[in-house]
């Protein structure tokens, strides 16, 4: 939910009082009857009297209390919805029609609107005190499952126990984990609360990475949507989502090609080939290796025993380039895409390697405290658990480049283009990643029909606005985004090749660049 | 990909809200109907009543369909501008122009009625409604404020009921519509308190009576005019061009700005006559000089001048079922136990600045034009009664076509003004005013010289003002809400009894496994009414486990045999049902003795 502005906040805050006392000083300068300004003076002067004390209380007591932000200290006295200016307006309107025209009915609309909303406005302040709304109650915020995998549906649980919702109001509750998540919507009536209420949100499918979840929006509203009151709100435990591990589609093309001499290839060999020794057969030999001549000649079964030397395992480097330092500055979800992308296409080239027989080390630069630092983890085909938990952390950084990376062992690269110094590149071979992005969001709604029913909050005029402009930067930040993604500082040496990614479960296709 | 989502788990929209507002809208045409129902049975009728619930009825539909097909408000405003000019050429018709005057504020009402913050203004247009119900059964100078209770109560309980549903539905709205993807969501309540479900309905209804209390005790004074102001009038006499014979001036007009009477959007009932044209009458224009009477005064609510209501049919006063004119022979006294005289029917009195140096005077007379009976009771700010001066000679004036049940009466050849000792001589004005009159009603037929019998006494200032009500009616229809909700709570209790037994012992012959799970279901029903309530999917043991009452585990056991296909015994039902008695009642002791009576009316049962 978006912060009001402070012209939004300073007009709420005036329409507690300047509504009011405009359409009574235009009523008293207009009219003069004595039993109509006593029974002004004795109905609702005490009623004005009472809301301009109770502000002036929660003012002191905001300043006392020690919040520490002017956001926090203006939250005490910005009690007023935006339906409640609108009917402090209307009602002041209302009467200032009624001295003008003489209509009764106008007088009942304006009187009843500004009776209603000033006791709203006095209930609201006496009973709705920061922080009443959680003494003696919790409100805990989860996720099930607390580990969840990429794409897997991830549901939030926030568990409402004893929490004393005053009469006649309800407990809104909205928010998100991050940008690319849902976002989720409660309203409980004080009927619910004061008991215990589980409140389910289907949240998924989930985004790869560790998430410090956007702490959620708590408010009480009275049930006529006039006046509300802000919750402290419950904590959020860090959310990790792993990376799921995908394919290549053919590890061919990376595999059948070599940097240099230093290259290890498998060499085939039969069972039958090699240097061999002999001994008496044992139970388990390969029949194969019956040396016949010699058993015919021994009278028992001979086997012929190569030199066991294993080949050695190689090794490689699986470097993971994170270098987009202009990432942090793009608001779109472009970037962050592109990055799934990349990390599933590492993960699922390390794992088509160690299925080949190599022995891979997955190295990144990730967060390691307050900076960020190269990290190496081992993949294994048994514990993947370190290297998922390495494509957890990383993220868009612009501390490390790839050539910090690199070193004399062998070395692949997955990157989104050739982001290194020209002479550095042939120490490496490359995979280019082509990501797949979302399509850019557009605005619904037409100049004729509005976007939503009528009544829908998200209808006003103020949120379009915001929306409208926040989209058209999230249009052109993607533009941005797919933009940098190809531009390559140096031409990709031969040996590179272009993986592609496709969004969800399929396999990643490999291409040799030409 | 469109950026606003729907979550599949929230409702979309409300009809409460809708719905109130239609409730409120129907319950006021209904009421200004039976209000003015005297006038329908006229054979002149009412025609504005037709147009106004044509107007209106047509008007709300339209603009909330307009709402719901999610038409932006500039489409109505560009509408309404470029029909206007349209409107003002060809609607010469009155009963057009009503339909007009109803239906453009109830398609805006109606529109706003689903909006997010036009509630208020949405509301003004069945308020409208209600209060033409309030005035038209009354006089046009005050608000009667018993007989105008009932209404004000239903009103504020409306307005507040209007506004809690407009409020519901926009919460159904936030949590179905956005611009970001929402997630679907569920609620499921464990545990609850079941009496702060009727404090938030006993707290929205003291809301709405404080805040009618405080615009019934405003309200009135807001739209009334200064109490010194309201007795001025600005009539004067004049002659008939039939003869040298006065008539009658027409009271002040309702749009004069101090006019003493109440307003509203449509036109009062008491400001028309039964053919919806004037009331007939001289119109007379204001004299210069300030020594101007009226034909007829009114008394004020709280009694300050002691005089009557001048009326007669043949002047257009239309009687209505609610109210009626206050005529003079109910200020003299006389009624259906004491016929008044036989004569015209004729009262006038004059009430006046004679002088024009802001002395009022008073002065009363019964069935002759112009003859003066006597002194009024004058109230204490008034010192002098003055005569009517002499009429003066005027044009020619179309006579008014009287009603065919009427007679009109012929007037006094010459009317002959007494002149009582305390009686101020008024000073005619320097000049014959000029006026335009409206109609010319026939003069009154009176006894030149009537009998002494025949002089009716002063007016007494204790008659009401308000003229006689029929709240049985309304008593009727309340009685009648009354019985309705009471039959309601009442089959409640008898459906909540006949279900508990059945569930203990069954009317009819059921298999073990069933009459365990009847069990198990009474247990529930006493849960409920302590406000517990099992999860989703929870299972019988983990919900026993987490509600921990007595007997509550040895029922979940058992009926999870029940559901796993374990064969079952008597007396296992036997043992299940001790434990169910002992469950309900400790659930029961849980709820409360509030929680308890409540549970009697609440539906569903489990």
């Amino acid at each position: 939910m978006t912060a009001p502005t402070p012209a939004t906040r300073i007009f709420r805050i005036a329409s507690l009082v300047v509504p009011s006392w405009l359409a009574w000083y235009v009523a008293f300068t207009t009219t003069h009857v004595d039993t109509w300004s006593s029974a002004v003076s004795l109905v609702l002067g005490p009623l004005w009297a009472l809301v301009l004390v109770g502000l002036v209380v929660r003012a002191v007591a905001a300043r006392l209390a020690g919040h520490a932000s002017a956001a926090a200290r203006l939250d005490q006295i910005d009690v007023l919805t935006s339906s409640g200016c609108a009917l402090a307006w209307t009602s002041s309107l209302a009467i200032v029609g009624a001295v003008t025209l003489g209509w009764v009915s106008l007088s009942v609309v304006g009187l009843l609107g500004t009776a209603l909303l000033h006791l709203v406005i006095l209930h609201t302040m006496v009973v709705a005190r920061p922080g009443a709304t959680l003494r003696g109650g919790a409100l805990t915020r989860r996720f099930c499952p607390a580990t969840p995998r990429e794409g897997d549906e991830v549901v939030e649980e926030l568990r409402i126990v004893d929490v004393q919702v005053p009469v006649g109001f309800r407990l809104f509750v909205s928010g998100r984990v991050g940008r690319r998540w849902a976002t989720v919507r409660h309203a409980v009536d004080a009927s619910d609360a004061g008991g215990e209420v589980l409140l389910e949100s289907k949240i998924g499918p989930a985004v790869r990475g560790e998430h410090e979840p956007e702490p959620l929006t708590v408010w009480l509203e009275d049930t006529f949507g006039l006046c509300r009151a802000p919750c402290p709100p419950p904590e959020a435990p860090k959310l990790v989502v792993l990376p799921r591990e995908r394919r290549v589609d053919r590890a061919a093309p990376l595999l059948g090609h070599g940097v240099g001499a230093s290259v290890a290839r498998v060499t085939p060999r039969a069972p039958t080939e090699g240097h061999l020794d002999l001994r008496e057969y044992r139970e388990g030999d390969d029949i194969r290796r019956v040396h016949w001549v010699r058993s015919l000649v021994a009278g028992e079964l001979v086997v012929r025993v190569p030199d066991e030397v294993p080949p050695d395992q190689p090794r490689v480097r699986l470097v993971l380039d994170t270098y987009f330092p202009e990432a942090k500055w793009l608001a779109s979800d472009a970037p962050a895409e592109l990055l799934d992308g990349l990390v599933a296409t590492w993960l699922a080239l390390g794992r088509a390697l160690v299925d080949a027989g190599y022995r891979v080390s997955l190295v990144a630069a990730a967060p390691h405290g307050e900076t960020v630092a190269p990290v190496r983890r081992e993949l294994t085909a048994r514990a993947p658990g370190p290297a998922l938990r390495l494509g957890a952390q990383v993220t868009w950084q612009g501390v490390v480049d790839v050539d910090q990376l690199l070193t004399d062992e062998r070395t692949i690269v997955v990157a989104r283009a050739v982001i290194s110094r020209a002479d550095a590149t042939h120490r490496a071979r490359w995979v280019l990643v082509h990501g797949e992005v979302s399509d850019a969001r557009s605005l619904d709604g037409a100049p004729v029909r509005l976007p939503f029913p009528a009544g829908a909050p998200d209808n006003r005029v103020g949120l379009r606005r915001r929306v409208s402009l926040e989209l058209s930067r999230d249009a052109r930040d993607r533009a941005l985004t797919l933009r940098a993604a190809r531009m390559n500082f140096a031409p990709p040496p031969p040996g590179s090749i272009a993986a592609y990614p496709v969004r969800g479960d399929g396999l990643i296709r490999l291409e040799a660049l030409s | 990909m469109s950026a606003a989502r729907r979550a599949s788990g929230a409702a979309v929209g409300g009809l409460a809200g809708p719905l109130v507002f239609w409730l409120l809208v129907v319950s006021g045409l209904v009421g200004l109907t039976v209000v003015r129902m005297g006038t329908l049975l006229d054979a002149a009728g009412d025609e504005s009543l037709a147009p106004i619930w044509i107007g209106s009825v047509a008007g709300v539909a339209l603009g909330q369909g307009l709402a719901w097909a999610r038409v932006r408000k500039w489409v109505l405003v560009v509408a309404f501008v470029g029909a206007s000019p349209l409107l003002a050429v060809h609607l010469e018709s009155s009963s057009l122009w009503t339909l007009a005057l109803a239906f453009v504020p109830a398609v805006t009402c109606g529109y706003l009625s689903l909006s997010e913050r036009g509630a208020l203004a949405a509301f003004w247009y069945p308020c409208v409604l209600w209060v033409l119900v309030v005035l038209d059964g009354g006089a046009t100078s005050v608000i009667d404020a018993s007989g105008a209770a009932p209404f004000g109560v239903g009103l504020a309980l409306l307005f507040v009921g209007f506004i809690a549903a407009r409020e519901a539905r926009r919460v159904s709205l936030w949590q179905a519509h956005a611009d970001v993807r929402l997630a679907p969501v569920t609620r499921t309540v464990l545990r609850a308190r079941p009496v702060r479900r009727a404090l938030q309905v006993g707290r929205a209804g003291a809301l709405g009576l404080t805040a009618l209390v405080v615009a019934a005790w405003i309200a009135p004074h807001l739209v009334q005019r200064d109490a010194a102001r309201r007795e001025r009038t600005v009539a004067t006499w004049a002659t008939s061009p039939y003869a040298s014979k006065p008539l009658r001036c027409c009271p002040a007009p309702a749009g004069d700005a101090d006019g003493a009477q109440l307003r509203e959007y449509f036109p009062l009932s008491a400001d028309v006559d039964a053919r919806g044209a004037p009331i007939s009458c001289i119109q007379c224009p204001v004299p210069s000089t300030g020594g101007a009477y009226c034909a007829w005064y009114r008394e004020t609510h709280d009694g300050e001048v002691g005089a009557a209501c001048a009326a007669h049919p043949a002047v257009g006063y239309r009687p209505t079922s609610i109210g009626r004119p206050f005529s003079y022979a109910d200020a003299a006294g006389y009624g259906p136990s004491r016929p008044a005289p036989v004569d015209d029917g004729w009262g006038w009195g004059s009430f006046g600045d004679a002088q024009g140096d802001g002395a009022f005077g008073a002065g009363a007379s019964y069935g002759d034009l112009g003859l003066d009976r006597g002194p009024a009771e004058a109230a204490p700010a008034q010192q002098t009664a003055a005569a009517p001066p002499a009429p003066d000679p005027v044009a020619a004036v179309t006579p008014d076509p009287a009603p065919a049940e009427v007679t009109p009466p012929t007037p006094p050849a010459q009317p002959t003004p007494p002149a009582p000792a305390d009686v101020a001589q008024a000073t005619p004005a320097a000049a014959p005013p000029t006026f335009t009159p409206v109609a010319a009603p026939a003069p009154p037929d009176v006894d030149p010289a009537p009998t002494p019998a025949l002089v009716p006494e002063p007016p007494r200032p204790s008659v009401s003002i308000s003229p006689a009500r029929a709240p049985s009616l309304w008593i009727w229809v309340l009685a009648c809400c009354g019985a309705a909700l009471a039959l309601r709570a009442a089959w409640r209790v008898a459906r909540r009894a006949i279900t508990l037994r059945h569930l203990v012992r069954p009317y009819w012959p059921e298999p073990l496994d069933q009459r365990i799970s009847n069990q198990w279901q009474r247990v529930l029903i006493g849960l409920r009414d302590a406000g517990v309530v099992p999860g989703r999917d929870e299972p019988p043991a983990a919900f026993a486990r987490r509600v921990g009452v007595d007997g509550l585990a040895t029922c979940a056991t058992i009926l999870d045999r029940v559901r796993h296909g374990v064969r079952v015994e008597e007396h296992d039902l036997r043992e299940m049902s001790e434990a169910a008695a002992v469950a309900y009642r400790a659930a029961r002791v849980r709820a409360g003795v509030l929680g308890r009576a409540l549970g009697w009316l609440r539906a569903p049962l489990a």
